[in-house]
């Protein structure tokens, strides 16, 4: 008894809660998704840690396709020093 | 015939009529090599996120071109060996974006 009622709490809680399921979609690869540009640094910017380093896709939901495009816009605008490296003050 | 974009920094420390120079300079080359250039924007003077040979900023340059890729190798010999050019990037693109650039949008 005690176990089917402990179950039924938990579902109920699960639908009330703040941190609830939601369906994962990908940004990029939506209907009017913007495109992945090496400059454009705004976009890029959301996609990379505080210190620099890129966000993996199992937290961003990007596609596995689109995460290598971003890898590489990410790479090339480092090249150009539009990004840093390591977000440090010189 | 390919579709290239390509960017260079080149050294602040450089007066006007140097820097202006350096493009036409770099426009003579690939038109030596059978390129076009379609179109050329000016990011202008920008800070640099870290230090490129001691220098805390450049002048930026973009371009659209159109040529054939094994003519590209003469033009990187040719921007290395240059010492007001403090870095250059190429790359293929399947077609070229509408200008401005959104770089150049933000700034505005």
């Amino acid at each position: 008894m005690k176990k089917s009622r402990n179950k039924r709490n938990y579902r109920e809680e699960k639908k009330v809660s703040a941190f609830e399921e939601r369906k994962k979609f990908c940004p990029f690869s939506q209907i009017n998704s913007p495109v992945i540009d090496y400059k454009d640094i705004k976009l890029l910017t959301r996609y990379i840690s505080e210190k620099g380093k890129m966000i993996p896709r199992r937290i961003t939901n990007v596609a596995r396709i689109k995460q290598k495009e971003l890898s590489t816009a990410i790479k090339r605008a480092r090249f150009l020093s539009l990004l840093s490296y390591t977000k440090k003050n010189y | 015939m390919n579709k290239f974009e390509a960017v260079l920094l080149i050294n602040p420390d450089i007066s006007k009529q140097i820097l202006k120079k350096e493009i036409e300079n770099f426009k003579k080359q690939i038109s030596s090599n059978k390129g076009e250039i379609t179109n050329s924007e000016n990011w202008g003077l920008r800070d640099l996120s870290y230090k490129i040979s001691n220098f805390k900023k450049a002048f930026y340059n973009f371009f659209q071109l159109e040529m054939e890729g094994s003519n590209i190798q003469i033009i990187r010999k040719y921007l290395t060996q240059n010492d007001h050019v403090l870095r250059h990037l190429f790359i293929k693109v399947n077609s070229h974006q509408e200008l401005p650039t959104k770089l150049y949008n933000e700034e505005k």
